[in-house]
């Protein structure tokens, strides 16, 4: 079910994750499944809470020494990430899967220069001289798009506005020419034009090298420009799974819906830019039956008891609701959407 | 660069007029006439007496005392001994002049590899028993002061086990016990610091970084954590450096060891105040200057810093 490529690159299969609290682990991913074809980019949307950054550190290898995959695995190209060893997931790391964060600013290391950076990615995976490093590290950031990259390299973070720092860690993200690319918020801290510039490159680099993106933002618009599938997550749970255009078209699931409508429209005349009511639960501390059904304005009864299951609806489209087989209009109406 | 380090040796100029002023006033207000105690039982002799005070400039406007001794400073004799009379203070404390600074740097380079080292093996142990026990050994190295520590390691080196000298000066072995103690607080004190900053640096985004690029753990930790965790530990070393050269004091005094800080005791005990200031003078010149060291390291260490004003 991959809208690009043939194979699936990157298979998520069944994985939870609990990290360690003050009283005994808590749960923070429940049986996430997803996919990512070749050269696809996949989308992964929800609030500050919903688990969307865990899975990409899950898959990077990065849960830290307080988080652990409970169960579950991450399939990279043929391999099964969760079953190497650290060593072996440092050789992962960088060279078939690579990230970049929501601030360059702080991601960048301010002792050493950008260029040094860039290249000690080759350096780390490849048995690459330091001369032969920089010069490729010179040529990625002339890829990316930084002028005067011979003399840039040497320059430190501080010395780069957020937009060339993104930049630069797009070309370490490029360096071992990985077959995924991890985006986590890429363009959150940088403003509108340059946000804008950062997904062309994201995109440009998809379609020139077949990088594969697994994209995550708590932005509709950005989904709605890049993404070939979109995950949304809600309270460690994917609550909704589908090709872009099928989600923009028919969201099945409230959450989505009310995420829909609060995309502000340059159209729209509505002086106050709806929201959800509520906030994400913490994982401490989560409701029995549908994890959203305190927020949903069609909460019913069977809701509140009973986890409800992801159910495909269609070929493609799945979500996580009760209610799915209900009167949309109805339904629509208790939302207080029209979509 | 240079013209920053000019512009701080100039700016220090103005710190040490200001010590040799500070200590030529304080001087002034000891009770006691050195002249009185310098004639001992032939006090009552006023011709005599007359002729030291002369001979001292005793017997001038304080301001004339004061030109004098800045005079004396420019000539390189800091005037003369009180308690050696009619010798000049330099020839007084010149078996001594490079054995304080020689202890507090020896203390020094052994101290901040030695504590960055303990501090960087505890940081990433955080919260196992190595990093509890090291803590506490840590703790421990503070608290205790030096002249008691002092006590502890003769009587355990030299009188129980007769591994070491007891005190003296000349031979490698007499320098064992006097640096190890200077070096015990400064050593732990660094590693406790470098502890901190580490865990700190070590929850930068760019470590993250640095790990999802796949460098090796151990270059993680010295290639991209260490630099950014000395930078704040620099500023505190000048610090720590001061805390050693009074403890050259302590130990010098503790071990015998004929070193400026020895001379400095004896001097205040006998009223020697030529000498007295000299040594106060000296130890605050030698002190600056290693604080203007720190503060141009920190522009190599730091690439944000920028010690040349104008451009930004």
């Amino acid at each position: 079910m991959t809208a690009r490529g043939q194979t699936n690159l990157l298979t998520v299969e069944g994985v939870s994750v609990s990290f360690d609290g003050l009283h005994g682990p808590v749960q923070v991913l429940d049986d996430i499944n997803f996919t990512i074809g070749s050269g696809e980019i996949v989308g992964i949307v929800g609030e500050s809470g919903s688990g969307k950054s865990v899975t990409s550190l899950a898959v990077m290898g990065l849960l830290g020494a307080q988080g652990k995959i409970d169960s579950g695995r991450i399939v990279l190209d043929g391999a099964d990430l969760t079953a190497l060893t650290h060593k072996e997931m440092r050789g992962v790391r960088g060279r078939d899967v690579a990230m970049i964060f929501q601030e360059p600013s702080t991601s960048l290391n301010p002792v050493l220069p950008v260029g040094f950076q860039i290249a000690e990615v080759l350096t780390e995976h490849f048995d690459t001289s330091a001369a032969e490093a920089r010069k490729k590290a010179i040529a990625l950031m002339d890829r990316v798009g930084i002028p005067a990259a011979g003399s840039r390299a040497d320059d430190y973070p501080h010395q780069l506005s957020g937009g060339m720092k993104q930049r630069i860690m797009i070309a370490m993200a490029l360096a071992c020419r990985s077959k995924l690319l991890i985006a986590d918020e890429p363009t959150t801290a940088l403003d509108v034009t340059i946000q804008a510039q950062i997904l062309s490159l994201i995109s440009d680099l998809r379609n020139d090298y077949g990088m594969a993106v697994l994209l995550i933002t708590h932005d509709m618009g950005v989904i709605a420009e890049m993404a070939d599938r979109v995950i949304v997550m809600y309270a460690g749970q994917v609550v909704e799974q589908s090709p872009a255009d099928s989600l923009f078209q028919h969201p099945l699931h409230p959450y989505t819906r009310l995420l829909l409508r609060s995309i502000p429209s340059a159209r729209s005349k509505q002086a106050v830019l709806p929201m959800i009511e509520g906030t994400t639960p913490p994982p401490t501390d989560l409701p029995g039956g549908c994890r959203f059904h305190p927020r949903c304005p069609i909460a019913a009864d069977l809701c509140r008891d009973g986890t409800p299951s992801l159910q495909t609806v269609g070929s493609n489209h799945a979500a996580r609701c009760k209610r799915l087989d209900e009167d949309y209009s109805l339904l629509d109406a208790g939302l207080g959407v029209a979509l | 660069m240079v013209g920053y380090a000019m512009r701080r040796i100039l700016g220090l100029v103005a710190v040490w007029f200001i010590a040799v002023l500070l200590t030529f006033i304080a001087v002034q207000f000891v009770p006691g006439d050195p002249i009185l105690a310098l004639l001992s039982d032939r006090s009552g002799d006023p011709v005599l007496e007359a002729r030291l005070r002369a001979e001292y400039g005793l017997d001038r406007a304080l301001w004339v005392q004061f030109l004098d001794y800045l005079g004396n400073i420019a000539n390189g004799t800091f005037g003369l001994s009180f308690r050696f009379a009619g010798t000049p203070v330099i020839d007084v404390i010149a078996g001594g002049l490079t054995i304080s600074p020689v202890l507090a740097l020896v203390s020094i380079a052994i101290a901040v590899p030695l504590g960055v080292s303990l501090g960087v093996f505890v940081a990433i142990r955080q919260n196992t028993w190595a990093d509890t026990l090291v803590i506490l050994i840590l703790v421990a190295g503070i608290s205790v002061p030096n002249f008691a520590m002092a006590a502890f390691l003769v009587y355990l080196f030299s009188i129980k086990l007769g591994l070491v000298p007891v005190a003296g000066w000349g031979g490698a072995d007499q320098l064992i016990l006097p640096v190890t103690i200077l070096v015990i607080p400064p050593t732990a004190y660094i590693a406790r610091l470098t502890r901190t900053y580490m865990l700190e640096v070590l929850q930068q985004d760019y470590i993250r970084t640095a790990r999802a690029k796949g460098v090796r753990e151990r270059l993680v930790i010295y290639r991209h954590a260490l630099r950014n965790t000395l930078v704040p530990l620099l500023t505190t070393i000048g610090i720590i450096f001061g805390g050693l050269l009074s403890g050259t004091f302590v130990v010098e005094t503790i071990f015998n060891i004929p070193g400026l800080g020895r001379m400095a005791i004896e001097s205040i005990f006998a009223r020697d105040y030529p000498v007295t200031m000299s040594i106060v003078l000296l130890f605050t010149v030698f002190y600056s200057l290693i604080n203007l060291i720190i503060d141009l390291l920190y522009a190599a260490l730091d690439p944000r810093i920028r010690l040349d004003a104008g451009e930004s």
